[in-house]
């Protein structure tokens, strides 16, 4: 097939059409001269027959316009001829194209139908085959996979939870000890009616009440 | 002949010594050399494809200074053409085939030609490429036949055409290849 897409009139095959085509240029040419020798034979012809006609010779002047005549009707024809040829090469230059386009199409079908020949329509089917029972395994085993999954999911999910309600919990805690501080702190006032029953000793009990809510303090949290 | 009046001919042209052949080989050799590059460029100019010896022409005479190369220094100036590949004699010391374009080049032109008009693989004469319409204003048109069939031949050498023969007398055709 590489030699479909390389220059394949590299070496350059001569036809007999291209000969023929040849000749019919050559004749085309050699038809044109002719008619250019005619057209000087016409032209000859018509002086002739005006230097006769003034030597009053009119019999002869008669003769060659006869001959010019007929000499113009060669050159019609030859004119047509010329047509006809040029039609006719026009002809084979369109049929030899068709020709190529039919050898190429030709040749692309065959390549075609020898790449198709070489995929079974059975091993397409098994192949089919073996791609869906492929697919299907691949989607079981995805199934699978997915349902462990949300086992281990919702067990991991479960544990997250647990571990966030720890979290929480710990995190709720340390607020307690915050919480209680707060009292102890409006404690110390109560002693301070108490002492009042020895007004001279006030002011060290207020000291010792201090050490002692301090003292109050310690055993709370326990 | 208007175009004869664009050629300006080079300054040694106006002067009579250069019309004799020098004796002093170094001296001749460079009167050679200019006349060679004279020829060439006029005979580009004026479309001149075969000098004749025997032809009075301007280019051999400069009727101004009355002076004209005789046919010795015609002939050893044209064997130093033929000799640096820019000519062919078609008839030895007589008729000189002048290639101001070497064959290389004018198969170069050719191929060029064929491709911008789309000519492969089309049978042709030669006579259609040299007066053909297709030529028509290109440097191919009117070539010496002796050129182009040269032409045709290098490019044959190259896989490129193929000359090939007609039924009918004179019928010589070449087919070109991409």
């Amino acid at each position: 097939m590489g030699n479909l897409m390389g220059k394949p009139t590299k070496k350059g095959n001569i036809t007999d059409a291209d000969r023929a085509m040849l000749d019919m240029k050559t004749q085309k040419r050699k038809l044109v001269e002719y008619n250019k020798r005619l057209e000087i034979a016409i032209q000859l012809a018509r002086e002739k027959a005006r230097g006769l006609l003034a030597e009053k010779h009119r019999d002869r002047a008669l003769q060659a316009l006869k001959q010019k005549k007929f000499l113009e009707e060669t050159t019609s024809r030859v004119d047509e001829q010329i047509t006809q040829l040029l039609f006719t090469i026009g002809k084979i230059q369109e049929a030899q194209q068709s020709q190529q386009l039919f050898d190429v199409m030709k040749q692309s079908n065959l390549a075609l139908k020898e790449i198709q020949s070489q995929i079974k329509v059975e091993e397409v089917e098994r192949l089919v085959e073996d791609l869906n029972e492929a697919r299907d395994h691949h989607d079981y085993v995805n199934q699978l996979i997915a349902e462990h999954q949300t086992v281990e999911a919702n067990e991991l999910a479960e544990k997250e939870l647990e571990a966030l309600e720890d979290v929480l919990m710990t995190e709720r805690l340390p607020t307690v000890p915050s919480d209680r501080p707060a009292e102890p702190q409006s404690l110390p006032d109560v002693p301070t009616t108490i002492p009042t029953l020895n007004p001279d000793g006030a002011e060290a009990l207020r000291q010792a009440a201090g050490e002692g809510v301090v003292r109050m303090e310690e055993p709370l949290p326990a | 002949m208007s175009s004869q009046n664009d050629f300006t001919f080079p300054f040694f042209y106006s002067y009579p010594p250069y019309f004799t052949l020098q004796p002093v080989k170094d001296t001749r050799d460079k009167q050679i050399a200019l006349w060679k590059e004279l020829i060439l460029r006029y005979c580009r100019h004026h479309k001149v494809f075969v000098l004749d010896i025997a032809d009075d022409s301007e280019l051999f005479a400069n009727s101004t200074i009355k002076r004209r190369l005789d046919t010795d220094a015609r002939i050893s100036i044209l064997e130093d053409v033929v000799s640096s590949g820019s000519g062919l004699w078609l008839r030895e010391k007589q008729r000189c085939l002048i290639l101001w374009h070497n064959i290389p080049k004018w198969a170069e032109i050719l191929c060029d030609w064929v491709k911008n008009n789309a000519l492969y693989d089309e049978p042709m004469t030669l006579e259609e490429i040299v007066n053909g319409i297709e030529s028509q204003g290109t440097e191919i048109h009117g070539v010496h036949m002796e050129i182009l069939l040269r032409a045709v031949q290098h490019l044959e050498k190259l896989g490129r055409a193929r000359l090939f023969q007609g039924t009918l007398d004179g019928a010589e055709g070449v087919k070109f290849f991409p």
